[in-house]
């Protein structure tokens, strides 16, 4: 009898010594009486406005086709945004858009393309695309710009640059090598023939004109593009021929800086003689040990036409893929969103100099890693990163200071924090930040803020936790913050109807427009295709995020609806049950919990300690 | 002595309870602790390795002592690996244990290639007859290695990881493991399967206790798999004979169902709950052969909602209507009739207006859905893509959306269907995106896995007759010696890369233009090197999709050009080492080209076993009529088309 008991004992004891980890039943009883949290709606409102592959886009006379319409092409990526010069009847002014896909097209033409439309406020935060009529006779609402009979083709139209007097270029960062490469057997690029600079009407260059170039060197150079007519002004021979994926012009409207995705990539900037015009002026490259920091290129076509590798071998700083800039509080924030697998050891990029943006990524994942801080000089930091001792998987975003010339990693990407149970391995924090892609600015109640995008290169180096599929996010960032870390980064998960999410661009206080570009997932339509939509209600978002975390009892909810997700006072195992007591979600050791995908009912979220309560998700 | 008992029984409690307050003995503590001593031994094997290889260059050692060192490397890896591949396996698959061959960056500002690296390239060079001379290259792969290793953070795990991360294991054995798939050069992937098992039996046990309390029996009878699983292990180590028939019945298939069992016995969250988004891969199945397997769903890319039978009834209207192509005498079943098995029979398929023929042959639609790419250059991402290339192509449909919809739009038949499959408005449910989501549907629909091996390998069946003897030491072949089960992987027997089937591979092959000529000349075709512009690499330069083996008896003739007319032919061609054997030498040739050494008996097996893969139950259905058209040209078209 007394074995017995003894053996209850130990084996009861040995039992709940096992079952270290809080075990949630798949099924709870839903009779209690609880305490219900309510999840308000979302305040903010999300309006699709063009969607590729479905809308109809009015085309020029291109290839020996009349002008008519088609089939708008897919891709979505940059959003160029030109202000309308006063606000009459409401016309917010135009917007267009990239398509990074190199397609053969009859009517829009070969190659990439831009998509325009005119935007208007009607009512409240409603948006609507206007019918108009072009200069050059076509009626419509969308209009592909015209690039084959101004320009020549353009490749994969990715980034672009938005000037503050509303002038818009676009970029393509993935450099053509040949001819066939360009034809893609009939599937990309037809016309092979050479193409002459200034035999295309408007376009011409001052200094280029006659010049021939094979069809690919016609190719990632920046093009303006006229965002009234859509058609394409010029390319921009001599900002160089580069992997350009972004860029900014400054208010003098003198100052341009062109970022490179590239690996190494470079960092340019272009000073025109007088302001506005862009033609004549001096380009240089960013190099970080050179006086003035930046070396000058001459202006000459053969040196522009592989601008990387002669910058590169001349000493300029290299950079791990540099993707898109904002100016904001009169410094650069340019995103660098990091590679897996890079190494600055072999061919030219021996000669080029490790940027600070990669020394300071090195010293932050030291820290991480070895649990101390890196105690060695920048130029041994250097040192390790080019001995390929660094994989900059996470990437960063830069700030560039023009009155210093100097650069600096301004909120590092990831990291990973140690556990707290268990030191010898690492947690996800609740915000997990990797590969910086798009970035603008957003001011709100007369306060800066980035607005950062991801693009995830894959889903390893702890990018993701196990088991969960890529969701690239959106942030917002308040510039105020000298010295940011990811805990300073307020997710607007409500922007990600499921889909990668780029190009966002703010054009004013209160909407911002984003792509949905290349879509994997079985999304609803029309989130299925490449997309562009307005989200609009970004000055109630700053008030809801200031409001949480401030309760401290034992287990408190509080639904930041901005996110749809659900945050606690402190980290513990939450598991959600729906309204008939079914488990349907399990989160482990975090603060928050993302439920953009309950919809509206009765739910329970359970803590660890087992305690229940009811929440309503309006 | 009452006392004493007492005294000792208060102090365990005392001691348990601290032990259980601080959860250092809980299982999933151990686990965390055991993967981060297994991670350390994994770099200390390769760090053990090198000192090996450098004596042996110094002359202080002979070679043996470094090819037991890579065997202890190996096993290092092979005790890491089932949780290393659960919460990093892209960065397994890209650093330590991925195929000897060029890749390309994922997420890239351009083509750029990754160089081959990690265990499998070392595999090929310790067992390649002249590593002796390769100390250098391999010294080089390991120190590869260390340093990703080094910059590894191994993030945190739960109880319900390593039942998931188990049972994936389970799926890489039998696929890629006792395939021999991860071991090019040794043919060690017996020895590895052994670790493997002994190392998650280990990490299992700790959890025996707790599953005991909820299910003895389960507990028992998971544990004796376990065991017995080991002892098959420990006693057929010759690759060449190991029966892959009887493991996959009598203890891998066993085991992934139990321990499911276990994880639901244990009410631990499914993967469902951790993670919102449909996995390829349906975790509740509980065998790699049953028909639940692959979630079709997860590949069709539409949308929940749409995915019912009325859908499906509109695309099979759309699959043999020939209003989709401009003049209205071709459809999709032209080239894919359900007759034969979704194809043409033809080497390669006829174009529009009977104006010769289209470059390659036309492959099966059964089962074609389980793939994240299409057409043999692999250029296409979905099947709603796929669709586009065809209507637009000049020698395929020679049309566009515009003009369909106009057609679709005069048919109040169709107006109906579209609005019953989609919910919404007479007036506005035709469009490209609702057209393509119902073809979707109905091709994502085409599938079988009910054929005689599929009853054989799910069966209880113990004794065979003489054919399905055959079958099974044909599948023993495939499996194994023959080396088809590391391109064509089970269960779909296509490229869908296991365990999670959510890649599509292609292979350079070196497939002759015509067999039947004295001289083996390679076509002209690039395939995936001359597709998608992201793609154009010399690696990819000849490289076609790998097809589902199922169904091949009524698919022919093979290869992308339907050059070959005979299974007998496309064996032949294999057991020569493909095009290495037949004069065509490519430098990124992927298949082995050494010779397979299969007798005329063997090959006989493996065609056996091919021909019993074949099931077209329940979707061989033809519409005897198609919707009707308010034109009366149109009305005037053939179920199917004409040609």
């Amino acid at each position: 009898m007394k074995k017995k008991i003894f053996t209850l004992l130990v084996g009861g004891l040995g039992f709940a010594a096992l079952s270290a980890q809080t075990p949630f039943p798949m099924k709870i009883d839903t009779a209690w009486s609880v305490k219900t949290i309510w999840m308000p709606k979302s305040p903010l409102k999300q309006q699709v406005l063009f969607v590729g592959g479905v809308d109809t886009v009015q085309t020029t006379a291109t290839y020996g086709n009349p002008a008519g319409k088609t089939v708008a092409k897919q891709w979505h990526d940059f959003i160029g945004f030109s202000k309308a010069p006063a606000n009459t009847n409401g016309i917010l002014g135009n917007v267009i858009i990239n398509h990074e896909m190199v397609t053969s097209d009859a009517k829009i033409g070969d190659g990439g393309g831009m998509t325009m439309f005119k935007l208007k406020r009607t009512t409240g935060d409603q948006l609507e695309v206007v019918e108009q009529t072009l200069t050059d006779g076509r009626k419509g609402k969308f209009f592909n710009v015209d690039f084959v009979n101004t320009v020549g083709e353009t490749g994969m139209n990715c980034g672009g640059i938005n000037a503050p007097t509303g002038r818009i270029w676009t970029a393509e960062e993935w450099m053509q090598s040949s001819n066939p490469q360009i034809f893609n057997s009939g599937n990309g690029i037809k016309d092979t023939s050479n193409f002459i600079i200034g035999t295309t009407t408007p376009a011409g260059f001052p200094g280029f004109n006659g010049k021939t170039l094979k069809r690919y060197q016609n190719l990632n150079w920046m093009v303006e593009i006229d965002p009234t007519n859509a058609k394409a002004i010029r390319k921009q021979y001599n900002w160089g021929r580069a992997g350009w994926e972004g860029g900014v012009v400054m208010n003098d409207n003198k100052t341009v800086y062109l970022f490179e995705d590239g690996s190494p990539g470079i960092l340019a900037k272009f000073v025109a003689t007088t302001a506005g015009d862009f033609t004549t002026g001096q380009l240089y490259v960013y190099k970080k040990d050179a006086p003035t920091k930046w070396m000058t290129i001459e202006n000459n076509l053969d040196t522009l036409l592989q601008l990387n590798t002669v910058a590169v071998r001349r000493g300029a700083s290299m950079f791990n893929r540099l993707e898109w800039g904002t100016v904001a509080n009169g410094k650069l924030y340019i995103t660098e969103t990091g590679r897996d697998a890079f190494t600055f050891n072999t061919g030219n990029a021996r000669y080029g100099v490790i940027s600070q943006g990669l020394i300071d990524g090195y010293k932050a994942r030291f820290r991480v890693l070895k649990g101390v801080n890196f105690t060695g000089t920048d130029a041994q930091a250097a040192d390790s990163v080019r001995a390929g001792k660094f994989n900059d998987y996470y990437g960063r975003v830069l700030e560039f200071d023009p009155a210093t010339n100097l650069i600096r990693s301004y909120i590092e990407g990831g990291p990973l924090a140690p556990a707290a149970a268990s030191q010898n391995r690492f947690a996800y924090p609740p915000i997990q930040f990797s590969n910086p892609d798009g970035i603008h600015n957003i001011n709100i109640d007369g306060k800066e803020y980035l607005i950062i995008q991801e693009d995830l290169n894959g889903t390893n180096w702890n990018r993701m936790p196990a088991n969960i599929t890529v969701v690239c996010e959106t942030y917002l960032l308040d510039l105020s913050i000298p010295n940011p870390t990811f805990n300073d980064l307020i997710r607007i998960t409500a922007c990600a109807p499921g889909a990668e999410i780029t190009g966002g661009v703010a054009i004013d206080e209160n909407t911002m427009l984003f792509n949905s570009q290349h879509p994997s997932t079985n999304n609803t339509f029309p989130y299925n295709n490449s997309v562009t939509y307005a989200i609009s209600g970004f000055k109630v978002q700053k008030t809801d995020v200031a409001n949480i975390l401030t309760n401290k009892d034992v287990f408190s909810v509080y639904p930041n609806p901005t996110s749809r997700e659900l945050q606690f006072n402190q980290t513990t195992d939450i598991a959600i049950y729906n309204a008939s007591g079914q488990r349907i979600k399990v989160a482990r050791e975090v603060n928050t919990i993302n439920v953009e995908d309950l919809t509206t009912g009765v739910y329970f979220i359970r803590n660890a300690e087992g305690l229940t309560q009811k929440f309503i998700v309006e | 002595m009452k006392n004493k008992t007492y005294i000792i029984s208060f102090l365990l409690l005392i001691i348990l309870s601290i032990s259980a307050f601080k959860n250092s003995n809980s299982p999933i503590e151990i686990i965390r602790k055991k993967d981060a001593e297994r991670f350390e031994i994994f770099k200390q094997k390769i760090l053990f390795l090198k000192t090996e290889i450098t004596k042996f260059e110094n002359k202080t050692t002979p070679f043996k002592a470094s090819e037991t060192a890579f065997s202890e490397l190996r096993k290092a890896y092979k005790s890491w690996e089932y949780l290393a591949e659960y919460y990093d396996p892209i960065f397994i698959k890209e650093n330590i244990n991925g195929a000897p061959l060029p890749k390309l960056e994922q997420n890239s500002f351009g083509a750029n290639v990754i160089e081959p690296k990690g265990l499998q390239v070392l595999d090929e060079l310790m067992f390649d007859d002249s590593a002796q001379f390769k100390t250098n290259d391999i010294k080089f792969q390991l120190d590869l290695m260390l340093k990703q290793l080094n910059q590894l953070a191994l993030p945190e795990i739960y109880d319900r990881d390593i039942f998931i991360a188990a049972r994936v294991e389970l799926l890489r054995i039998a696929t890629l493991g006792i395939t021999g798939f991860d071991t090019p050069g040794s043919s060690h992937g017996l020895q590895d399967a052994l670790k493997s098992i002994e190392t998650m039996n280990f990490d299992l046990k700790l959890f025996q206790t707790n599953i005991q309390s909820k299910n003895k029996t389960l507990s028992d009878s998971l544990f004796e798999t376990f065991n017995n699983c080991s002892t098959y292990l420990i006693q057929n180590q010759n690759f060449e004979t190991f029966n892959r028939f009887n493991f996959l019945t009598q203890y891998i298939n066993p085991l992934y169902r139990q321990l499911l069992s276990a994880h639901l016995a244990l009410e631990l969250e499914l993967p469902s709950e951790i993670n919102n988004k449909l996995q390829a891969f349906n975790y509740l199945s509980n065998n790699l052969f049953a028909p639940n397997f692959l979630n079709a769903d997860y590949y069709i890319n539409v949308p929940k909602q749409f995915i019912n039978d009325d859908a499906k009834k509109l695309g099979q209207f759309l699959f043999f209507d020939p209003i989709l192509s401009a003049n209205n005498q071709r459809s999709c079943a032209s080239c894919h009739n359900p007759e034969k098995g979704f194809t043409d029979h033809l080497p390669k398929s006829l174009a529009y207006n009977f104006e010769g023929n289209l470059k390659r042959n036309s492959p099966t639609l059964i089962n074609c859905v389980y793939s994240d790419r299409y057409f043999h250059d692999l250029r296409a991402h979905d099947l709603t893509g796929q669709m586009e290339h065809v209507i637009t192509n000049s020698s395929e449909f020679n049309t566009n959306w515009n003009d369909i919809l106009d057609k679709l739009n005069q048919s109040s038949e169709y107006k109906s269907l579209f609005s019953k499959a989609f919910n919404l408005d007479t007036a506005k449910a035709i469009s490209i995106q609702n057209t393509q989501f119902a073809m979707g549907v109905f091709v994502g629909s085409i599938v079988g896995f009910n054929s005689k091996f599929d009853q054989l390998i799910l069966g209880t069946q113990k004794t065979f007759n003489k054919s399905e003897t055959d079958i099974i030491a044909g599948f023993n072949l495939f499996m194994g010696k023959a080396a088809c089960g590391t391109c064509h992987f089970a269960p779909v027997f296509n490229g869908s890369v296991p365990p999670f089937y959510t890649e599509s591979e292609s292979e350079v092959l070196g497939v002759s233009e015509n067999p039947h000529q004295k001289k083996q000349v390679l076509g002209a075709d690039k395939g995936r090197g001359g597709a998608l512009l992201k793609e154009q690499v010399p690696f990819y330069v000849f490289s076609f999709k790998t097809p589902t083996v199922r169904n091949i008896a009524i698919t022919q003739p093979y290869m992308h050009n339907g050059a070959y007319k005979t299974l007998d032919e496309v064996m032949t061609f294999y057991n020569n080492g493909g095009g290495a054997g037949i004069g065509i030498n490519l430098e990124f040739q992927t298949l082995g080209t050494d010779k397979l050494e299969l007798s005329k008996k063997e090959i006989k097996q493996i065609i056996a076993f091919m021909e019993s893969l074949t099931d077209t139950s329940n979707i061989t259905y033809k519409p005897t009529m198609l919707p009707i058209i308010n034109n009366s040209k149109l009305n005037q078209r053939k179920v199917g088309g004409v040609y």
